[in-house]
């Protein structure tokens, strides 16, 4: 009886956590310009968030694979426009960046 | 225990990510444009005069450097290519704002890559097409994070040096002159030559080749059917006096940089004594004489725009029609969607009534009875319907995509009474709106019927009081053969498929090559004129149809006619014959 309140207080905690994750990722990729070229769930100029966690689903890699193309850019995986060099944008938050697109 | 907050917590977090995905799904429908068709772009990517005017470079510390040329070579390529879409001061019609403070956001990796590769919005892939190099690509990236340059003002100074009285009207034939039926002259547009040949719609000979400004936009004719007024895009406009032995201009006024209209004033007891002009830049409309085009009074256009109410710096003045009726010009602003009805009873206190349309409007027309005008607002897909008796909007009309009605074309429906019918740019249909609030109430400023065309790309759509064809043109659809043709509808049955006329091949025009543009009626209202528009080193044609057998009557060729466009007869561009 007494411990429903923790309960509810852990589940709101994890969830406010969550949430605030999320969408500090969103406004992350907009900062840094990348929803100029991809949208989560449409193809743009570049290709979908969640096509991309589809192709990259289960390599045990991806991250590192996809953190160095977003500094360096790249093309050819998704057709002929290439993905420019986004050297500026800082290691942690690339990396913050990729884990939530691949968590799609 | 702990399962069950574990669970819950699960729960939650996968809510939150909902939720953040739901609202990454709104901000992004937030930010869908309509997408530009090819149509569309060819209609408004055409090259602006801006290019070649010598523009201040207000350096912007933190944009990549430039050199001045070429931030010059930058600025020509901009409005040759881009400013159709983006707009003078970059601040978006058709293409999206590129002001600085978005331009530098991005970076010029960024930028280079929509510039070369284009993107599923319709922004045009310059470089893959090769009509930019990588060079030019890069350039162009650099030169859209600078602050956009302003282009010159022209004011009363500034038109004063380029206005001239060829002919002062004390010296003008006091009587007619020759013996050409002037009614059914068609003032025919040479685009890229800059001139206008005046045709005589009888025997289908050249009368005179004049020259006005560059790639005149649209004849107009005063209301006593003397004198015919052209403007070009670079804002020139002429003057024609049709009473002359060989009728020639006999004054010309530049009034702005770019623009595409004009007219004069068609009120009783106001015949011929005015002419209004519209200009994209500056953003501004100017009154003049209607005998010698002294300009007047110069009238800005910038201000709020109708719907969020923010302040626009280039709204530009898209189309002008005159009153029958009321001493009135209706003046339609593409960027704030406002049309102005400027009453020019007493030019110095002029008195404007603000009607509140939607945004980007473009052309239009009168209906039938002339009391209604209908415009189109192009980027919104509306048809704005204007009363101008009571000076106030009657409807907003919801029509297709991109809907580009020239004038329109006016008929009785067998079903629906009286209506107006607008193309699209857009798209292959043809709206029909109802006009008749009298006695067709049910069906007034309403669409009351859909038509399907060849495609989009129509420009021009046209009917006349004694035919019962709808003639619907084509010229800027990507395929060759439908812009080649035209569609013809039967008014009496306008359930069966339209009758498609191959003008450019009676023409003899090489296939791939010529656009067919305006329908446009002698003055009988028995024969139907068409240009065939090819390019500057192709031949082109007028071919002129019979209304009643839809078969060719005549082909117009002459080395003169160089890229001709619009053709407007003169009677019932005098009239409002549509």
């Amino acid at each position: 009886m007494q411990r429903k309140p923790m309960i509810l207080a852990l589940a709101l905690g994890a969830a406010v956590a969550v949430s605030g994750v999320a969408r500090a990722d969103e406004a992350l990729a907009k900062k840094h310009n990348c929803t100029a070229c991809h949208q989560i769930d449409k193809k743009n100029v570049g290709p979908a968030y969640k096509d991309v966690a589809k192709k990259y689903k289960g390599q045990a890699d991806a991250v590192a694979k996809l953190s160095d193309k977003v500094k360096k850019g790249g093309s050819g995986v998704w057709g002929p426009v290439p993905m420019p060099p986004n050297a500026a944008v800082p290691d942690a938050d690339v990396k913050k960046l990729v884990e939530w697109v691949l968590a799609m | 225990m702990n399962r069950s907050t574990l669970a819950i917590a699960a729960l939650a977090g996968a809510l939150a990510a909902g939720m953040a995905f739901a609202q990454a799904k709104g901000d992004a429908k937030k930010e869908d444009r309509q997408p530009v068709t090819g149509e569309e772009l060819r209609y408004q990517a055409g090259g602006s005069p801006l290019a070649g005017v010598e523009m201040h470079q207000d350096v912007n510390p933190k944009a990549p450097a430039m050199t001045k040329a070429e931030f010059d070579k930058g600025r020509q390529i901009y409005f040759e290519r881009c400013a159709g879409c983006h707009g003078v001061l970059r601040k978006g019609a058709t293409g999206k704002p590129l002001t600085p403070d978005i331009t530098l956001q991005r970076g010029t990796e960024i930028l280079k890559v929509f510039i070369k590769y284009g993107t599923p919005a319709g922004m045009p892939n310059w470089g893959t097409s090769g009509e930019l190099n990588d060079a030019d690509v890069d350039l162009m990236a650099r030169y859209i994070q600078q602050t956009p340059p302003m282009p010159p003002e022209f004011g009363m100074a500034e038109m004063k040096a380029t206005w001239k009285v060829m002919v002062p009207p004390e010296k003008r034939p006091k009587k007619k002159m020759n013996n050409y039926n002037i009614d059914n002259i068609f003032s025919t547009t040479l685009r890229d030559t800059g001139e206008v040949a005046l045709i005589d719609g009888d025997t289908k000979k050249i009368i005179n080749i004049v020259k006005t400004g560059y790639a005149v936009h649209i004849s107009r004719v005063s209301a006593s059917g003397r004198y015919v007024y052209v403007i070009g895009r670079d804002a020139k406009i002429n003057m024609i006096d049709l009473w002359m032995e060989k009728p020639d201009n006999v004054a010309e006024i530049r009034i702005g940089l770019e623009a595409r209209s004009v007219d004069t004033s068609k009120a009783k007891g106001y015949e011929d004594k005015l002419a209004i002009a519209g200009a994209y830049w500056p953003p501004q409309y100017v009154i003049m004489k209607g005998d010698t085009l002294e300009p007047l009074k110069i009238v800005s256009t910038r201000g709020m725009t109708v719907d969020t109410q923010e302040f626009h710096p280039e709204p530009r003045v898209a189309s002008i029609v005159a009153s029958h009726f009321a001493p009135e010009f209706v003046v339609n602003v593409k960027e704030t969607g406002k049309i102005l009805m400027v009453n020019y009873k007493d030019v110095d206190n002029l008195k404007v009534t603000e009607i509140p349309a939607a945004r980007f409007l473009h052309d239009g027309g009168w209906d039938a009875s002339k009391r209604y005008f209908l415009v189109a607002a192009n980027q919104s897909n509306k048809i704005a319907v204007v009363d101008a008796k009571e000076g106030r909007r009657a409807a907003l009309v919801d029509v297709d995509k991109i809907p580009h009605p020239g004038r329109g074309a006016n008929f009785v429906h067998p079903k629906f009474g009286p209506v107006w019918a607008t193309g699209h740019l857009g798209s292959e249909k043809i709206a029909l709106i109802g006009t008749d609030p009298k006695r067709h109430k049910q069906y007034a400023w309403k669409v009351v019927q859909m038509l399907d065309g060849q495609g989009g790309g129509n420009l021009f759509i046209k009917t006349h009081p004694k035919s019962t064809n709808l003639y619907v043109d084509t010229p800027l659809n990507p395929d060759s053969k439908i812009a080649r043709s035209v569609a013809v509808f039967n008014i009496k049955d306008l359930s069966a498929k339209p009758k498609i006329l191959p003008i450019a091949d009676w023409a003899g025009i090489p296939e791939g090559q010529g656009r067919i543009v305006q329908p446009e009626y002698n003055k009988a209202g028995d024969e139907v004129w068409f240009a065939v528009w090819s390019a500057k080193d192709q031949t082109s044609a007028l071919v002129v149809v019979d209304d009643k057998t839809l078969k060719l009557k005549t082909v117009i060729k002459d080395p003169k006619l160089v890229t001709p466009t619009g053709h407007f007869n003169i009677y019932n561009t005098q009239h409002d014959v549509y």
